[in-house]
């Protein structure tokens, strides 16, 4: 049997515990056509049940609570291989990356895990970017209250480089496999084809850290919508389709050259594979 | 799931992550041991612009690549965007402006790693002090005290500032010429001989400049004499840049100049401080002895 282990990162909000409720769910469903299937359950997966009930229900998922680290463990078959995987890939909230951001510190259950994977899952949701806006002098807004500067106001990007480069830092600069998860991407898929070409125009200083940093970083953008629509508004349709086939998926290009992984639209077993492929 | 259920995964304690902030002289050394460095001193009074000018080619690559370059990394990425900050609609301001930075701030240098959009080389490092007005009001002063300022010792580029908007004052259009004559005349009789250092002068907020009909050519000519005599061989005369980071009106583009600046900087890399080994040995010298210092 395989061993990797993952890490999900992003800021709150970011889609991470959405995209785990339907990597399990998929992969216990017997008729989904994704890279991984579940082969044996183990320990107490009561924590993975109560997300993937959730998300069957199109329920959105509530903020991950800063003082859990949900240690997540999947079982999985190659669909492809046949061979057996052992996922360790922890459910972290969002908050504790905010606390890095802040605090300038570590939290420790975070270090861990981040010291030991073997690649990362960096979480986007194109629909809460803070990109950076400007005062001009035509566009000066009238009285608005002044705001005192907090490292929680830069810009999503910034956040995003910043966590990128203390995650180098904390591994020494060794090489990381990184996917780029775009969430909500059933928002975005209407205009951008190609999820790193919607990073270019949304998070373009990220978007050229990465380039300069392939190196430390091989990176590839994935396009994921792992409810499929938006909720609550498009709650009635999704319950009348098939939670297989709800979500999608979209492979963006990559620094290395790199083949398509994904074997469906819903496979979102598809960054895993590229994270664990050697 | 129970309490009991959850995870507690290895901890190691203790990681603190890099503060992000300006560095100090000692931070900076792990910079400039690492790879070779350019140092960059913008020199200047108060309030000419010089912290603007930095944040301005620091937000450019918030947009896209910048000056033929990619932005590959800071570590005073919090620094950039505290000094940013004030520019930016988040903060609520009506009116776009920088904080100034205090004297009691000493010497410290914000950084970036760049890398030619062609990505031919290496990312490169650059260090940018960014020291209050007022010290440089006092070298003018009294030039030794540059011997106190290492960023004077070891930098690659020393750019005086000439504030634009006090040019276009009558009142003020001569004084502003003299203090950048008596402070480069100060730097050059203070900074040690390398032939591959080079001065340059930097001209901000030529949008007021321009307001008043100012023409570029003839500004430049006038400001360019602030340097007659005073430069050694074999540069006659600084390089001169015209900018405004932030002009208000339709006078000049946003962060107008700012672009020849940088890259004039990174030029500096691959022609002359990358290719000056005993400079670099000169300049780690320094900084091993000022590290030396700070930690007795």
């Amino acid at each position: 049997m395989n061993e990797h282990r993952l890490v999900m990162t992003g800021m709150p909000a970011a889609g991470k515990t959405t995209f785990l409720a339907a990597l399990w769910s998929l992969g216990i469903s017997p008729h989904a056509n994704v890279s991984y299937r579940t082969e044996y359950i183990e320990g107490d997966v009561g924590y993975l049940n109560k997300i993937g009930l959730a998300w069957a229900e199109c329920t959105e998922l509530g903020h991950t609570e800063f003082s859990r680290v949900e240690s997540c463990v999947l079982r999985l078959r190659d669909a492809r291989l046949g061979t057996s995987e052992r996922l360790a890939i922890p459910d972290l909230s969002g908050e504790v990356f905010v606390h890095l951001l802040k605090e300038r510190a570590w939290d420790s259950r975070v270090a861990g895990p981040l010291l030991e994977t073997e690649g990362l899952l960096l979480f986007v949701n194109c629909e809460k970017v803070q990109e950076p806006a400007w005062i001009f002098e035509s566009e000066a807004p009238a009285d608005t209250p002044t705001t005192p500067w907090s490292p929680e106001l830069i810009p999503t990007q910034t956040q995003l480089v910043d966590l990128l480069q203390c995650i180098c830092d904390l591994r020494s600069h060794r090489e990381t496999r990184l996917a780029i998860m775009v969430s909500a991407w059933d928002r975005a898929a209407s205009i951008y084809a190609d999820p790193s070409l919607w990073m270019s125009d949304h998070l373009p200083l990220l978007t050229q850290y990465l380039v300069a940093n392939s190196l430390v970083w091989p990176n590839k953008a994935f396009g994921i919508s792992a409810q499929g629509g938006p909720l609550p508004q498009d709650e009635a349709r999704l319950l009348a389709m098939s939670p297989d086939e709800r979500p999608f998926i979209v492979e963006g290009a990559a620094s290395t050259s790199s083949a398509d992984v994904a074997l469906s639209p819903h496979d979102l077993g598809a960054p895993v594979r590229w994270l664990v492929a050697r | 799931m129970t309490d009991e259920a959850v995870a507690t995964l290895s901890s190691p304690a203790g990681y603190h992550a890099a503060a992000g902030e300006a560095l100090s002289v000692a931070d900076s050394f792990s910079i400039t041991r690492r790879a070779p460095t350019i140092v960059v001193a913008p020199l200047g009074p108060q309030g000419c612009g010089k912290t603007t000018l930095i944040t301005t080619m620091y937000d450019q690559f918030q947009l896209g690549p910048f000056a033929g370059h990619l932005f590959a990394g800071s570590e005073s990425l919090i620094g950039l965007e505290n000094r940013s900050f004030l520019s930016r609609t988040v903060s609520g301001e009506t009116n776009a402006r920088t904080e100034r930075t205090e004297v009691g701030a000493g010497e410290q240098y914000l950084h970036l790693r760049l890398q030619e959009e062609r990505q031919h080389e290496r990312p490169r490092d650059v260090l940018i002090a960014d020291m209050s007005g007022e010290i440089f009001e006092k070298l003018r002063d009294q030039p030794a005290l540059a011997a106190q300022f290492p960023v004077i010792q070891a930098a690659h580029a020393l750019a005086v500032f000439v504030d634009g908007e006090l040019l276009a004052s009558a009142k003020r259009h001569h004084s502003v010429l003299y203090d950048a004559r008596m402070l480069l005349a100060a730097i050059v009789q203070e900074a040690p001989p390398n032939p591959h250092r080079i001065f340059q002068i930097v001209i901000t907020k030529w949008d007021v400049l321009a307001k008043v009909g100012r023409a570029e050519s003839e500004v430049r000519n006038e400001v360019l004499q602030v340097a007659d005599g005073l430069l050694p061989r074999p540069a006659s005369q600084p390089d001169l840049f015209v900018t405004a980071a932030r002009p208000g009106g339709s006078a000049a583009p946003w962060a107008y100049g700012c672009a020849a600046l940088l890259s004039s900087w990174m030029k500096l890399d691959s022609e002359q401080a990358a290719m000056d080994e005993q400079w670099q040995a000169t300049a780690d010298r320094f900084f091993d002895r000022f590290k030396a210092h700070t930690r007795t």
